[in-house]
């Protein structure tokens, strides 16, 4: 069966788009990995997924520690001691910022996101 | 049944033929597939209507379901999802280019939309957003494993003699005489029980006894247990909970980590979908009555199909041959000689339901007592 040449070019187009689709899939499930948040306690490290919101209780020697993840974002809601300063500092998204409650020794970090998502005044921070 | 029905089930009959064959050759991989059972649906495009064309792919995905005892779980849903939309779109590509595209076209795109429509609803029945993790691996193989089908199917529509066959309608299809299998509507009725009460079930250590006790169940029911699927589920299961941590770190391995809280999800999860599975098996084994028009082509389908694969039990030569063979055979109606088949087994009901009993206040006291 003899085919017209406009088959080879329509067969190529139609390779060229899959494999440009699977490159930006690739690009977009991979660079979506919004981070995670790890919480350091006296007793263990904790991790959560940054994507969920969720409300988080951990235990300090001073007692408990709330913590909000919201909108791909962390921050201390209310924490078991005297000055309540850690709930007062923006919440965190971005690798290399952190929140910390010293009094009850509560540190949160950002793992899993990559250098590059970061904002200038991440670094200025 | 009119000659274009017969036709129908025919080619469903040996998309079910091809997706057993495909468990035969030997892969690398275990999720490493060619996807042999759509060289007949590229083989088709040209010649069946939409309609028929529709048909043949419920057909195909009802018909693998009831073979592999799927059909009543998540695996049904995502099944059927990539077989109608890749389908669909492989026939709407075909009908507005017509000779402008070839069956590699074809097969390129329709190998793109299934798996796009499987990861979707895998994500949205069973694994969660993460699955999407396995988008550019599952894409990238289903863009090569398309590509060599689609070149099969351009050749075998130029060498092969059935599709020809199949077009000029000198092939004659009979009706196979088969006898009907017995039916259990108590053991299909003490199956759906047993979903609903896997579906209420609390904790992991009562979803665990779920399990074990649905997989006796199965054994019950004659259906054979498969180690392979579940072990599959469970890994991948747990290698995706890496991507949604939740709660206290057990093993930190670089900037992953399994935690305490999406371990026990990943376990319940994969547990649950284990037992679903068994109660799936189970419901196909009660052999549920078919009724009207389309249980009357879904049996024919099937009873071509146990023509198609004892037919080719008794073949002999390489893979091709043996095909190209049992499938002539069949359709000129020469029927293989009746190999004495495994006699099938009762169910022992009585048995099946007081492990259905058992699952079900096992299920119910999780819910009430914990």
């Amino acid at each position: 069966m003899k085919r017209p040449p406009v088959t080879l070019l329509t067969d190529i187009v139609i390779l060229g788009l899959a494999i440009a689709a699977i490159l930006w899939i690739s690009g977009n499930t991979l660079s979506s990995g919004s981070g995670y948040l790890q919480v350091q306690t006296h007793d263990g490290t904790y991790r959560y997924a940054l994507a969920t919101d969720r409300e988080i209780h951990v235990q300090g020697p001073l007692g408990d520690t709330h913590i909000i993840i919201e909108d791909g974002r962390a921050h201390i809601h209310d924490s078991a001691c005297p000055t309540k300063s850690c709930t007062q500092q923006r919440p965190i998204f971005s690798a290399r910022s952190w929140i910390a409650c010293l009094p009850n020794q509560i540190l949160l970090t950002i793992v899993g996101e990559s250098e590059g998502d970061m904002e200038v005044d991440d670094v200025t921070n | 049944m009119s000659r274009t029905e017969r036709k129908i089930a025919f080619v469903a009959a040996v998309t079910l033929l091809l997706s057993t064959l495909e468990y035969l050759i030997p892969k690398p991989l275990p999720f490493l597939r060619l996807g042999l059972a759509n060289l007949p649906l590229l083989l088709i495009l040209d010649t069946f209507s939409l309609k028929a064309y529709s048909i043949v792919l419920l057909l195909k995905a009802i018909g693998q379901g009831m073979v592999s005892g799927t059909l009543f779980s998540y695996l049904f849903f995502i099944s059927l999802a990539g077989t109608v939309s890749s389908g669909l779109a492989m026939k709407a590509l075909k009908t507005t280019l017509g000779r402008k595209v070839s069956l590699i076209g074809c097969s390129i795109a329709g190998a793109f939309v299934s798996n796009l429509a499987q990861l979707q609803v895998a994500s949205l029945v069973a694994y969660g957003p993460s699955i999407w993790i396995a988008a550019p691996l599952m894409l990238t193989l289903g863009l090569v494993s398309s590509l060599v089908l689609g070149l099969l199917a351009e050749l075998y529509l130029q060498k092969g003699t059935l599709p020809k066959a199949l077009v000029e309608e000198t092939l004659e299809l009979s009706i196979p005489l088969t006898e009907e299998a017995k039916h259990y509507p108590a053991v299909a009725f003490a199956s759906l029980l047993c979903i609903i009460a896997i579906i209420t079930a609390e904790g992991l250590l009562v979803l665990a006894l779920v399990t074990a006790l649905m997989y006796f169940l199965q054994i019950i029911s004659g259906r054979r247990l498969r180690l392979l699927p579940p072990l599959m589920l469970l890994l991948s299961l747990i290698l995706l909970s890496l991507f949604e941590p939740n709660g206290k770190v057990l093993l930190s391995l670089g900037s992953a980590a399994f935690t305490e809280g999406s371990l026990i999800l990943a376990l319940g999860k994969a547990l649950r979908l284990m037992s679903l599975l068994a109660a799936s098996q189970c419901l196909v084994a009660s052999n549920p009555k078919l009724k009207g028009k389309g249980g009357a082509i879904l049996l024919l389908t099937l009873s071509y199909f146990g023509l198609l694969s004892t037919s080719f039990r008794s073949t002999k030569g390489s893979l091709t041959e043996r095909v190209d063979q049992t499938l002539l055979r069949v359709a000129r109606a020469e029927t293989a000689p009746n190999i004495p088949g495994k006699q099938k087994r009762g169910i022992n009901t009585g048995l099946f339901i007081a492990g259905t009993v058992l699952v079900s206040v096992i299920a119910l006291s999780s819910k009430f007592f914990l």
